[in-house]
C-alpha cells in the first residue's frame, strides 16, 4: 500500500498513508540500531568480559587479543546470529500463519506444528540414528508439515479461530504424548538434553548450526515477504478472498509450507522455541498500526530478531554462569501475552 | 464467442450437497445479462447454497455452472474473479483496516500478488467509492463506520473488482431499514446505470418484489418459481413454499406486489388432519434431543 | 436411570428403536462389569510367570495351591491391576465431564493444566524434596494432588471473567499446560540420573511398579470423587444445552460449571499423582462411550467409566506383553531388547490414529 501511496492522486484530507510509509522506515531503523546494540551487548557479557571497544575492534578488524578473539568469534557470534536468523524466522512464520488461517492466535506451538517437527529431533537423538549434515533441518520439515497438513483439512471443517486453536492444541497434546513415548527409551543424559531442547535452547550453538539454519531461512524469507497480498485478501475471509480471484486453498498450502519451512530450520538447531512467532507480529501491527502484511512481515523479522536475541541475553546472563535454555523466559514472558491475546480475541468474538 | 443470447451464468443439472445431505438436486437456472434477479425461500431451501455455486465458492457434486458459456471450473480463479464479483454474507476486515485499503483489495485478480497498483487500477478504486457515496469515508478504519456504511464499504469492495456480474449474499441482514434500502437502491442504480448482472439472496418478499425484475423461488433445493415478481408471487405460492397465507395487494407508489401475511397455514406436508397436531410435538421434541446428540 | 427407560417400553405404540445398549441400559452395563472382570484375570494373567485362569481365580479367592501364586497374585498383580482400573475409570469420567462442560469432543483430563500441574509438583518435589525413595510412599501422590488442583484454580481463575467461557477455559489450560510442561524440563537439568528415570515414568504415565500402597491413596480419593462425578450429572445434563438455555431453565450456571469443573479435576488429579500423565485415554473412552450409549449424561458418565477403565487395563495388558526389541533389530536402531512401553505411550500410540480420524471426519461435532 505504500507504493500506491505515491502513486496515486492526492486524495480527501486525513489521508495517512505517506505519514505511514515514514514511519515504517523509522521503526525499521530503531529496531536495527537496537538489534546492533543487543549484538554488541551479547558480544561483551560473559565469563570473559570484553569492552565494547574490544568487541568492534575483534569484529571489524583482525585486532584484538587471542583469547576475547576466540570466545567471541568461537562461541558468541553464531550464537548471536543464529538467534537473529532464528527470531527472524519465527516471527515471519507467525505472521503468515496468523494471516493465512485469519487467526490471532495462530502460532506453530499452539498449532502443534513445531511438536510435530520436534518429534522427529527426538526420534532421531533417541534412536542415535545417523543424518547426514543438512538433513535434520528436512526431517523436521516433514514432521512439521505432517501436522501443517491437518490443519489445513481441518480448515475445511471449520473456520472458527477458536476451535482451530483447539485442534491445534490437541495435535500438540498428541505429538507431546508420542514425544514422551520415544523418550522413555533413552538413557538419562538423552533424556536431559532433550528436555532441555524441547523447550528450545541456543546453549552451545556454533557455527555447525549457523550453516544448517542459514539456507532455509535465507531461502525461504525472500519468498515468504511475496505472500503480503495474497495475505491481505485471506484476512478478509475464504469466501471474500476466493470471490476477489485468490485461488484459496493452493494459496494457504503453500504459505504453510514456507511458513513450517521456515519453523522447522530453527526446530532443527534451537528446538521449538515458542511465542516470538506469536507475539512479534502482533507488536508490529501496534507499532505500525496496520494489519497490511506487506509492511507487517519484513518489520515482524526485525522484531522477531531483537526479542530472540534479547531473551537469549537474559537466559545467559539471569543466573551467570548456569545458562537457562531461552524457550524458558520466551514461555515466561510469552504466556502472559498469550492469555492477554486470548482475552482480547474472546471480546472481539462476542462483540 | 459470447453473444447476447448467451447467458451470463447458467446452472445444469445442478446438485450440491454438504456430506451426505443433498441441498440442491438436478437444478438448471439461466440468468441472462443485465437484470437484477433475487433469490428468495424459506431457511433451509438452499438459496445461499446455490448462490455459493454460482460463484465456485462451493464445489457442485453434479452438474456444471457456465459463466458466460463457459464451464466454471475450467477457469482459473482469477479469470472467474474478473468477471463475477460476490459479496459473502457477514465479511470480516482486520481490525483498523481503513475504507480505501479494503476496497483495493478489490484489484486483485487484475494485478496479482507483486505487481504495483496501476493508474486503471486506482480509477477503479476511485470509482467504486464514488458510486458507493464512500469517498469521504476512504481513510476511515471500517470498525469506526455504521452498518450499512460498512456494507457500502464491502460493497465498493466487489465494485473495485469491475466485473459485469454481481452476486450479494443477503446484503441487507443485520441492517435497520433505512440501510436496507439504501443498499438495495444502490443495487437498483449499478443495475440501471451501468448494466451490471446483479444476482442476489434475499430475505424479504416485499424488498425482492420491489427491486427485482426476477425472482426465483426456492425450496427444498427446487426452483418452485420463477418470473416477474408481479406474474409468480401468488398467494397459493406462498401458502405452499412458506406456510403462510397472505394477501397480495400493488403498492400504489411503485406498482409492485406487497405481500400482506395474516396467518400460518398448514405447510404441504402437512395438509391431512392427522399431521396437523404432529408438527408442534415434532418440534419439541427435536430441540430437546438435538443438543444431547450434537 | 430404570424409570427413564420404562417409560418409553411402556408405551407400546411407538417401537423403541434405539440401539441395544440404550434400551437395556442396566444390563448393559451390567455386561460390560463382566468384561472388566474378565480383562482384571487376562491382566494378572500376563507376566513373566505364567498362570492359568483356573490357578487365578482360585488365588484371588484364597483357595490357591500354590502359596507362591497367592504371593504373586495378591502382593504383585492384583494391585497393579485395581490401579489401572480405577486410574482409568476416574479419567474416563473426568474427561466425559470435561467433554460435556466444554462442549468440546476433543476435550481430555489434561485440558485444565491438571496433568502437567501434578507432574510438575510431583518433579519438584523428587528434585528438591527429601531424597528418600518416596516413589512407595504416601507423599508424592498428595504433592501430585496439590499440584494437580492448583493447576486447575490457577487455569479456571485466569479464564474467569463474568464467568467462564468454556472455549477459552480449554486454551487458558493449554497455556497453563505449556508453562508447567516448561519448568518440568527446566528441573530435570538438575535432575541426577536416577531421579530422571523415575521423573519420567510420570510424565508418561506408567502402571509399573504399582502395589497395594498406590491402591491406598487412589481409592479413597475415587471414592469420593467418583461418585460425586455420577452425580453431576444432571447438572451436566442441563449445562450441555449452553448458558442461555440452562439460565432459563433455571439453572445457577457459573455454580453448576465450578462443580463439575472441580469433580473433573480432582478426578484426574487423584489419578494423575499415582499412575502419572496417561494421555488420551481420558479422551477416547468418553467418545467410545458416546457411540454406544448416546449424548444423555446419565447413560454417558457410568459408560465412560467403565470404558475407560477397560481401556486402560487393555492398554496395561498389551503394555506388559509387547516389548518392543524386535523393532531395534529389524531396523538396526539403538533400542535395548528387553524394552517395554510405559502404558503411557501404549495409550498415545493407540490415541494417534484414533484421534485424528476423529477429528477429520466428524464434522459436525466441531
Amino acid at each position: 500500500m505504500q507504493v500506491s501511496a505515491t502513486l496515486s492522486p492526492p486524495m480527501s484530507p486525513g489521508d495517512r498513508r505517506p505519514a505511514r510509509l515514514s514511519r515504517v522506515g523509522v521503526v525499521a531503523l530503531v529496531l536495527l540500531t537496537a538489534l546492533f546494540s543487543i549484538g554488541v551487548l551479547a558480544l561483551m557479557l560473559g565469563i570473559t568480559a570484553v569492552s565494547a571497544e574490544e568487541v568492534l575492534r575483534i569484529v571489524f578488524t583482525d585486532g584484538g587479543e587471542r583469547v576475547p578473539r576466540i570466545v567471541i568469534w568461537e562461541v558468541r557470534l553464531p550464537r548471536f546470529l543464529l538467534g537473529a536468523l532464528a527470531g527472524a524466522a519465527l516471527a515471519v512464520a507467525g505472521a503468515m500463519l496468523q494471516d493465512a488461517l485469519n487467526n490471532e492466535l495462530a502460532e506453530p506451538g499452539l498449532l502443534g506444528v513445531s511438536t510435530g517437527a520436534s518429534l522427529i529431533v527426538a526420534v532421531v537423538v533417541i534412536f542415535n540414528i545417523a543424518v547426514p549434515f543438512g538433513m535434520l533441518p528436512v526431517l523436521a520439515l516433514i514432521g512439521g508439515l505432517a501436522v501443517g497438513g491437518v490443519i489445513l483439512l481441518a480448515t475445511r471443517i471449520t473456520r472458527d479461530p477458536v476451535r482451530m486453536i483447539l485442534i491445534g492444541a490437541a495435535l500438540g497434546a498428541l505429538f507431546s504424548a508420542l514425544i514422551t513415548a520415544v523418550i522413555v527409551l533413552g538413557s538419562p543424559d538423552e533424556i536431559r538434553v532433550l528436555y532441555s531442547y524441547l523447550v528450545g535452547s541456543l546453549i552451545g550453538r556454533d557455527w555447525d548450526d549457523v550453516r544448517l539454519a542459514l539456507p532455509w531461512i535465507a531461502a525461504a524469507l525472500p519468498i515468504a515477504l511475496c505472500f503480503g497480498r495474497p495475505l491481505n485478501l485471506l484476512q478478509l475471509g475464504d469466501d471474500m478472498a476466493e470471490g476477489l480471484g485468490l485461488p484459496v486453498f493452493r494459496t494457504r498450502t503453500l504459505i504453510f509450507t514456507v511458513a513450517i519451512a521456515l519453523q522447522a530450520a530453527v526446530v532443527a538447531v534451537a528446538g521449538p522455541i515458542g511465542f516470538i512467532a506469536l507475539l512479534a507480529p502482533h507488536m508490529v501491527r501496534g507499532l505500525l498500526a496496520t494489519t497490511d502484511a506487506r509492511q507487517v512481515l519484513p518489520i515482524s523479522a526485525l522484531v522477531g530478531a531483537v526479542l530472540l536475541t534479547s531473551a537469549d541475553l537474559l537466559a545467559r546472563e539471569l543466573f551467570s554462569p548456569a545458562e537457562l535454555p531461552v524457550g524458558l523466559i520466551t514461555i515466561g514472558i510469552g504466556s502472559p501475552i498469550a492469555l492477554f491475546l486470548l482475552r482480547r480475541l474472546f471480546i472481539r468474538r462476542t462483540a | 464467442m459470447t453473444t447476447l443470447s448467451t447467458p451470463a451464468l447458467a446452472a445444469q443439472q445442478l446438485g450440491v450437497g454438504y456430506l451426505e445431505r443433498a441441498v440442491i438436486e438436478r437444478l438448471s437456472l439461466e440468468i441472462a445479462h443485465g437484470g437484477i434477479t433475487a433469490l428468495v425461500g424459506p431457511n433451509g431451501s438452499g438459496k445461499s447454497t446455490l448462490l455459493k455455486t454460482l460463484a465456485r465458492l462451493l464445489k457442485p457434486s453434479a452438474g456444471t455452472v457456465l459463466l458466460d458459456g463457459k464451464a466454471i471450473h475450467t477457469l482459473s480463479t482469477t479469470e472467474i474473479a474478473r468477471q463475477m464479483a460476490i459479496l459473502p454474507q457477514g465479511p470480516s476486515a482486520p481490525h483498523g483496516v481503513t475504507v480505501r485499503e479494503l476496497v483495493e483489495q478489490g484489484r486483485y485478480a487484475h494485478v496479482g500478488a507483486l505487481r504495483m497498483l496501476k493508474h486503471q487500477d486506482h480509477e477503479a478504486i476511485t470509482r467504486a467509492l464514488e458510486l458507493t457515496d464512500m469517498t469521504a469515508f476512504s481513510h476511515r478504519a471500517l470498525d469506526s463506520l455504521s452498518g450499512g456504511e460498512r456494507q457500502r464499504a464491502w460493497i465498493a469492495l466487489t465494485l473495485a473488482q469491475d466485473t459485469p456480474i454481481l452476486l450479494l449474499d443477503e446484503p441487507t441482514t443485520f441492517l435497520d431499514i433505512g440501510h436496507q434500502l439504501e443498499v438495495l437502491e444502490l443495487v437498483e442504480q449499478l443495475n440501471r446505470e451501468r448494466g451490471m448482472t446483479i444476482l442476489l439472496v434475499l430475505h424479504d418478499l416485499n424488498q425482492a418484489a420491489r427491486y427485482a425484475d426476477r425472482m426465483i423461488v426456492l425450496n427444498g433445493g427446487q426452483i418452485r418459481a420463477d418470473g416477474a415478481p408481479s406474474e409468480i408471487l401468488t398467494p397459493d405460492l406462498l401458502a405452499d413454499v412458506f406456510g403462510v397465507r397472505v394477501n397480495i395487494v400493488t403498492d400504489p407508489a411503485t406498482g409492485t406486489p406487497v405481500c400482506l401475511p395474516y396467518g400460518v397455514a398448514g405447510r404441504k406436508a402437512a395438509t391431512t388432519e392427522a399431521a396437523i397436531s404432529e408438527p408442534m410435538a415434532f418440534t419439541m421434541q427435536s430441540v430437546s434431543a438435538a443438543p444431547i446428540h450434537a | 436411570m430404570a424409570t427413564f427407560d420404562t417409560v418409553h417400553e411402556s408405551a407400546n405404540i411407538i417401537p423403541d428403536v434405539r440401539p441395544f445398549a440404550v434400551r437395556r441400559f442396566p444390563l448393559f452395563l451390567a455386561l460390560s462389569l463382566g468384561v472388566i472382570a474378565l480383562l482384571i484375570v487376562l491382566h494378572i494373567a500376563v507376566g513373566t510367570l505364567d498362570f492359568s485362569p483356573v490357578q487365578i481365580v482360585k488365588a484371588l479367592v484364597d483357595q490357591a495351591e500354590d502359596p507362591l501364586h497367592r504371593q504373586v497374585v495378591w502382593g504383585l498383580r492384583l494391585p497393579r491391576a485395581l490401579v489401572a482400573i480405577v486410574a482409568g475409570a476416574m479419567l474416563g469420567l473426568a474427561g466425559a465431564i470435561l467433554q460435556t462442560v466444554t462442549r468440546n469432543p476433543l476435550a481430555e483430563p489434561g485440558l485444565m493444566g491438571v496433568s502437567s500441574g501434578g507432574v510438575l509438583a510431583i518433579v519438584i518435589y523428587i528434585v528438591f524434596g527429601a531424597g528418600v525413595s518416596a516413589d512407595s510412599g504416601l507423599i508424592l501422590p498428595l504433592v501430585g494432588l496439590i499440584g494437580g488442583m492448583t493447576a486447575a484454580t490457577l487455569t479456571y481463575l485466569l479464564s474467569y471473567s463474568n464467568g467462564t467461557d468454556p472455549i477459552r477455559l480449554v486454551l487458558t489450560g493449554v497455556l497453563v499446560a505449556g508453562m508447567c510442561s516448561a519448568f518440568t524440563s527446566l528441573l530435570l537439568l538438575w535432575a541426577d540420573d536416577y531421579q530422571v528415570q523415575r521423573i519420567i515414568r510420570w510424565t508418561v504415565g506408567s502402571t509399573s511398579g504399582r502395589v497395594w500402597v498406590h491402591w491406598e491413596t487412589l481409592y479413597p480419593i475415587a471414592l469420593i470423587a467418583i461418585p460425586i462425578g455420577l452425580v453431576s450429572a444432571g447438572l451436566a445434563n442441563v449445562l450441555q444445552l449452553g448458558d442461555s438455555v440452562a439460565r432459563g431453565i433455571g439453572q445457577r450456571v457459573e455454580l453448576a460449571r465450578l462443580f463439575l469443573l472441580f469433580a473433573a479435576s480432582l478426578l484426574t488429579a487423584g489419578a494423575v499423582a499415582v499412575v502419572g500423565a496417561v494421555g488420551f485415554i481420558g479422551l477416547i473412552g468418553p467418545h467410545m462411550a458416546r457411540r454406544i450409549v448416546g449424548g444423555d449424561v446419565r447413560r454417558l458418565f457410568p459408560m465412560s467409566v467403565i470404558l475407560t477403565a477397560a481401556l486402560l487395563i487393555g492398554s496395561d495388558i498389551l503394555a506388559r506383553t509387547l516389548t518392543i526389541g524386535w523393532i531395534g533389530i529389524i531396523t538396526g536402531l539403538d533400542i535395548p531388547d528387553t524394552a517395554g512401553l510405559p502404558v503411557g505411550a501404549v495409550t498415545a500410540l493407540l490415541g494417534a490414529p484414533f484421534f485424528l480420524v476423529l477429528l477429520l471426519r466428524r464434522k459436525h461435532a466441531l
